[in-house]
């Protein structure tokens, strides 16, 4: 992995626009706007009993917004991961919009990045069977 | 005699007029246009117009989507693909609006005239009504973040599928100008059916000529959320009945 000058200025907008949607989502999931009562139970997991990919991720999203990280990633490791990063890297965005002599962009090398996509993978088939296995009945 | 010292212009000598005398008659050269190659037309709205530029751009991505992407430009920022995206949102939300005004009015008229109108089904109706007025207000806001949300998700999908990409710009391009399929909506009925499945085929369209990577990849990355969400789960239990069985 090398770290080199920045290239594309839009790329550090990224971070802003996500933060911005997954706060919108949060604010309105915790209105009850978007989610329904706690009480609600996923038709597919009652009815065949198997979890899907995203299951628990709004309830991780809630955990991860109120700070508690522990709750977060028992709910929805994948989602949790997901929201660090995204954390992570509004951190550095802000960073480098506040000090230009620090922007920078993070590259990787085509083994590296077959490396990544594979871990990407095996995160994805685990936090899915970690979900499977949580909820079986 | 030396043949090397002749003129060299061909006869008859060739007409070829100079590029900046429009009118050619060696007037004034006018002044030089912009670069404006394989921008699309809403993007070049110096030459098409608002209107003209946006209804252009939507022909051209409903009826010849492999040839509006396969020239693309793909570091012009995010402005033009986003505002058109944005409008497209706003008139799809408003015309489905009519269409449900419309239809819902009918439907009440017909149900009083059987006399077979409820207290319920009414005040049904008049939520849904409040529903998609609030919708198409809020429609702005919604169709950016759906957007960014869809960019995002095929994003990673590039990244995953086919990392020689060409950047996010060239996947927020597919899906904003992908958008010209709610058009579609415009067609009472059937209109949100073909519009989801015109959707799906030109995002994927679009994928494959701006970054490359191939038809099966671009379809991959377009359904394979889908597939994930929803048929995995499906696919899962027809497995796991199998292996029971």
């Amino acid at each position: 992995m090398r770290i080199v000058p920045e290239r594309n200025a839009s790329t550090r907008y990224l971070p802003y626009i996500y933060t911005l949607l997954g706060l919108a989502a949060w604010w309105a999931v915790k209105r009850g706007l978007l989610w329904p009562a706690a009480t609600y139970r996923c038709p597919l997991l009652v009815h065949t009993g198997v979890a899907c990919p995203t299951c628990g991720g709004v309830r991780a999203a809630l955990a991860f917004g109120s700070g508690d990280l522990v709750l977060a990633f028992q709910q929805n490791p994948l989602v949790a991961l997901a929201l660090t990063v995204l954390a992570v890297w509004l951190l550095a965005a802000l960073v480098m919009t506040a000090v230009p002599r620090w922007r920078r962009t993070l590259t990787v090398s085509p083994a590296e990045g077959r490396v990544l996509r594979v871990t990407a993978l095996l995160l994805l088939a685990g936090s899915w069977i970690y979900e499977i296995v949580r909820h079986w009945r | 005699m030396d043949d090397d010292h002749r003129d060299d212009t061909p006869f008859p000598p060739s007409h070829d007029p100079d590029p900046q005398d429009e009118f050619g008659d060696g007037g004034p050269p006018s002044p030089p246009r912009p670069d404006v190659g394989g921008l699309p037309p809403w993007e070049d709205r110096l030459h098409h117009g608002i209107l003209g530029g946006f209804l252009t751009t939507v022909a051209q991505v409903m009826t010849a989507p492999g040839r509006f992407f396969g020239d693309h430009p793909v570091d012009r920022g995010w402005l033009g693909p986003v505002s058109f995206a944005v409008i497209m949102g706003v008139l799809a939300a408003a015309v489905g609006w009519v269409w449900s005004t419309m239809f819902s009015g009918m439907e009440l008229g017909m149900l009083s005239m059987l006399e077979e109108l409820s207290a319920e089904s009414a005040t049904d109706t008049a939520l849904m009504q409040t529903f998609q007025s609030v919708g198409v207000i809020l429609s702005p806001f919604t169709s950016l973040a759906f957007l960014f949300i869809y960019a995002g998700v095929f994003h990673l999908g590039i990244m995953l599928l086919h990392p020689d990409g060409r950047g996010f710009e060239a996947t927020l391009r597919a899906v904003a100008y992908g958008n010209a399929a709610y058009v579609l909506t415009f067609v009472p009925m059937c209109g949100g059916l073909l519009m989801s499945v015109w959707t799906l085929v030109i995002y994927a369209i679009a994928l494959d000529k701006l970054h490359g990577c191939g038809a099966g990849k671009a379809a991959v990355i377009v359904i394979a959320p889908m597939l994930v969400f929803v048929c995995g789960c499906g696919a899962l239990l027809g497995l796991t009945g199998l292996l029971a069985a």
